[in-house]
C-alpha cells in the first residue's frame, strides 16, 4: 500500500492479488451471502485503490483496506434494509389498494412507535420480547413472571395508545 | 473466476488513476492560485507560464516517486521567493523601481533570502531521500520556476538574487548530506 500511495503502480496487480481474496472473505462473512458480498468486495476493492493516493504509510495496509470493506459492508446492509422496507410498503399498497385504510394503517403503526417510545424501558423490552420469534429474546424469569410482566407492560402500552388518540 | 477477477482489476487499476489525478489538482491547486494570481497582480504577464507550471506540478505529483515528492517540495518552497513582491509591497516598496543603479535594493536582497530560505529547505528534504540528485534538480527547477514569477518583478536583478539565493541554500546542506552518507 505503501508503494501504491508513492505511485508504484508496479504494485498494483501484487496488492490486488494480495487484498482480493482476505477483502471478499471479510465482506461474505461480514453479509452471510455471496451475492452481497461479493458486491460489497468489488466496491471495497475499487474504494480502496482509488484512495490509495491519501493511503499514510505510517498505518496498517490490511486494517485500512478491511476499515473500508466494513463501510462498504454497511452501506450494502443498509441499501438491502431499504429495499425490504420497499417492498413491504408496496406488499401492503397491493393488499389494501384502499388508500384510505393504508393511511390509516400507517397512522397506527406511527402512534405504536410513539407509545413504545414513551413507555418504560422495561415494558418496552418485555412487548419487544413477546413480539420476537427467538426465544433467547426473552429475559431469564420463569413463564409466569413473564406473563404478568407482559399484561402488565401491554396495559400500559394500551393507556398509552388511547392518550395518542390511535383508539 | 479468473477473467471477473481481472475486470475487477481492470476496475480497480483505473480508480487508481483517478484517484490520483484528483489528488493531485487538490494538492495543486492552492499553490496554483499564487502561480497564476501574483503574476496577474504584479502585471508580470507571466500567468501563463504560471498556469503551466502548476499543471507539470499536477502531472509530476500524478506520476508520483521522487519527482512526484519533488515537485510537490519544489512549488511549495517556491513561494517563498513567488510572495516576496507582494511582500515587500506591504512594506511599501515597489520593486518596479529596483535596479542595478542602486546597490542590493531591498527585492533583490528579499530574493536571495527566500531563495535561500527554500535551497536550504530542499536540500535538507533531499536527505531524506535515496535518489538526491534527482530530487534536488526536479525541486530546483520547480522552485526557481515558481519564484522567478514573483522575483522577474525586481528586473533581472532579481532572477540572479533568487539564483544566487537557491545556490547558497542548497549546497551547503547538500554537501554535509553527501559527506555524512554512510559508505
Amino acid at each position: 500500500m505503501a508503494r501504491l500511495a508513492d505511485g508504484d503502480r508496479a504494485a498494483i496487480t501484487p496488492a490486488f492479488e494480495l487484498l482480493w481474496p482476505v477483502v471478499s472473505r471479510f465482506c461474505r462473512h461480514a453479509l452471510g451471502s455471496d451475492a452481497d458480498g461479493e458486491d460489497a468486495a468489488q466496491e471495497a476493492m475499487v474504494k480502496l485503490f482509488a484512495r490509495a493516493a491519501a493511503f499514510d504509510p505510517a498505518r496498517d495496509g490490511l486494517a485500512w483496506a478491511l476499515a473500508i470493506a466494513t463501510w462498504e459492508c454497511r452501506t450494502i446492509r443498509r441499501r438491502a434494509g431499504r429495499r425490504r422496507e420497499a417492498a413491504l410498503d408496496e406488499g401492503s399498497l397491493l393488499v389494501d389498494g384502499d388508500s384510505e385504510s393504508v393511511l390509516a394503517a400507517r397512522e397506527l403503526a406511527a402512534a405504536a412507535k410513539d407509545a413504545l417510545a414513551e413507555l418504560d424501558p422495561r415494558d418496552a423490552a418485555t412487548v419487544l420480547a413477546a413480539l420476537s420469534d427467538d426465544p433467547a429474546a426473552r429475559p431469564a424469569v420463569a413463564p409466569a413472571t413473564f406473563r404478568k410482566r407482559l399484561e402488565r407492560a401491554l396495559g400500559r402500552l394500551r393507556g398509552l395508545l388511547r392518550s395518542h388518540g390511535a383508539f | 473466476m479468473a477473467h471477473f477477477e481481472a475486470d475487477i482489476q481492470r476496475r480497480a487499476a483505473r480508480a487508481y488513476e483517478l484517484g490520483r489525478t484528483a489528488a493531485a489538482l487538490r494538492q495543486v491547486a492552492p499553490v496554483a492560485l499564487f502561480l497564476v494570481g501574483v503574476p496577474l497582480l504584479t502585471g508580470s504577464g507571466s500567468a501563463v507560464l504560471g498556469a503551466a507550471l502548476a499543471l507539470a506540478g499536477a502531472a509530476t505529483l500524478w506520476r508520483g516517486g521522487v519527482i512526484g515528492r519533488a515537485a510537490r517540495a519544489g512549488l511549495l518552497a517556491g513561494l517563498a521567493p513567488l510572495l516576496t513582491p507582494a511582500l515587500v509591497g506591504g512594506l511599501g516598496h515597489h520593486c518596479a523601481g529596483c535596479g542595478p543603479a542602486v546597490p542590493m535594493p531591498l527585492c533583490i536582497a528579499m530574493c536571495v533570502g527566500a531563495g535561500a530560505i527554500a535551497g536550504a529547505l530542499l536540500a535538507l528534504m533531499a536527505a531524506r531521500e535515496r535518489r538526491r540528485l534527482t530530487f534536488v534538480a526536479v525541486a530546483l527547477a520547480f522552485a526557481a520556476t515558481a519564484g522567478a514569477l514573483g522575483c522577474v518583478f525586481a528586473g533581472a536583478g532579481g532572477l540572479l538574487g533568487l539564483a544566487a539565493g537557491l545556490t547558497l541554500g542548497s549546497v551547503p546542506p547538500l554537501v554535509a548530506a553527501v559527506a555524512s552518507r554512510p559508505r
